[in-house]
């Protein structure tokens, strides 16, 4: 009886949805191509199981969620076996079309800084503070305890700010 | 024991300024922050520290590749729609992505279903004519490769001349493949897409100080022009068109590169010479 609704909520919520899966799957891979692939293969995968989906609940999170078992699984290793490395946020932001304002030169300094992040670090910094999650949501996203997005997002801070480990 | 003698940690404190922390708690660090210095400084560094993560991911939203990744979608809806190809169905992402990669090699043989170049651009986002259109939707593909994505995978230069030849018999363009040489630039790959239920050939090279320049040919029935130049996201673009087909080159090479090349090539694709 779900099903229907699950499906028909899953293709009509997509296409406003694919900006934000890619910018996850940049997070994630820090590769353009792979983000790409794994927006591709978040679509295919959702939409054969569309039917798991409770239309009313956060279209956002149920994607996320698929991307992120999709890259763990699947296109992580085989990613870092290619030895894929840091992606430029120069080349990520290059392309925008609109001449390089005060604005984008600022987000590639400040995307070129968060993306140099240690993965586990770099994906709680962007749940939290970019995708607005709260410690609680984001703790569930990556099935890790609160206590763990917390020293994440402390060491992260510390490091953005300069600073050496707790000032204790 | 005295609560100031239990360290505050990083974490805390983060959860402090991030409003994560409950009234009690939250009470418990202001009060402590009233009274420490060094803590308060610590608390200061940590949020004035912080870069505008919200802001600069915001923008990395406006970069995204909208063109290619509906059409993705649209293929993906058509892949999984009851009785769609079996063949596609049952695949793992990491099989598509490694399909997609294949693809990338400028393996055209075998069947591979062409990518299929979204016409939402053409359509839906821009309202341009479809003339300029087509030099949207490329600008908006070609803006992604850099000198590493064609580095990355290189074919032989028998399978790129392979290649070659299949994709241009695709697109009904009966030139010898020779004649899309560039001078002093390698060609590195080619590829196969569908623009507008047209096949669309790519043709990307390597300009050692300019990165990568493509040369895209798409079929398309029109009024003959001699090479003009635009800019487009952020890329130069010279274009001509013979009565079959239309032609672009584009890259970040500066204009006059571009305006170079095409005067060279454009003749021997059977378009006009530029003016003058």
């Amino acid at each position: 009886m779900m099903s229907e609704d699950g499906l028909e909520a899953v293709r009509s919520g997509l296409p406003a949805q694919l900006a934000s899966l890619w910018r996850y799957g940049i997070v994630l891979s820090r590769h353009r191509q792979t983000a790409e692939d794994l927006v591709q293969a978040t679509c295919v995968r959702a939409l054969e199981r569309g039917a798991q989906f409770t239309a009313g609940t956060r279209l956002d999170r149920w994607l996320f969620a698929i991307m992120r078992s999709i890259w763990l699984n699947d296109l992580r290793a085989a990613r870092v076996r290619q030895g894929g490395g840091l992606v430029d946020a120069d080349d990520v932001l290059v392309f925008d079309g609109i001449t390089h304002t005060e604005t984008n030169i600022l987000a590639r300094q400040v995307l070129s800084e968060v993306q140099k992040l240690p993965e586990a670090q770099r994906e709680t910094v962007f749940l939290v503070y970019a995708e607005g999650m709260s410690y609680a949501e984001a703790a569930q996203a990556l099935s890790i305890p609160i206590g763990t997005v917390m020293s994440r997002l402390a060491a992260a801070r510390a490091k953005l700010a300069g600073l050496g480990g707790d000032g204790v | 024991m005295n609560e100031d003698q239990v360290p505050l940690r990083d974490e805390t404190l983060v959860a402090y300024i991030d409003g994560e922390l409950g009234a009690e708690e939250r009470a418990s660090v202001e009060a402590r922050l009233s009274r420490e210095t060094a803590l308060r400084e610590r608390c200061e560094r940590l949020r004035l520290g912080m870069p505008p993560v919200a802001e600069a991911y915001g923008a990395l939203l406006t970069a995204a590749p909208m063109a290619r990744l509906q059409a993705g979608l649209a293929s993906a809806i058509a892949t999984t729609a009851p009785g769609a190809r079996p063949g596609w169905k049952g695949l793992r992402p990491a099989a598509i992505a490694a399909g997609l990669a294949l693809f990338a090699l400028g393996t055209l043989a075998g069947g591979v279903a062409p990518t299929v170049w979204s016409s939402f651009v053409a359509t839906d986002q821009t309202g341009e004519a479809g003339e300029e259109a087509w030099r949207d939707a490329v600008a908006d593909y070609v803006g992604l490769t850099t000198s590493q994505t064609l580095l990355a995978m290189r074919p032989s230069s028998d399978q790129l001349l392979t290649d070659l030849r299949r994709a241009l018999a695709k697109a009904d363009v009966t030139i010898d493949p020779n004649a899309f040489r560039l001078p002093g630039r390698s060609l590195m790959r080619v590829e196969l897409y569908h623009y507008n239920n047209e096949p669309l050939v790519q043709l990307a090279f390597l300009d050692e100080e300019n990165g990568p320049i493509s040369l895209c040919i798409t079929k398309r029935a029109g009024p003959v022009e001699a090479p003009e130049s635009e800019r487009r996201k952020g890329m130069n673009i010279a274009y001509w068109s013979t009565p079959t087909h239309a032609f672009m080159l584009i890259g970040r090479a500066p204009d006059e590169v571009l305006q170079k090349l095409a005067a060279d090539v454009a003749p021997r694709t059977g378009g006009p010479a530029p003016p003058g």
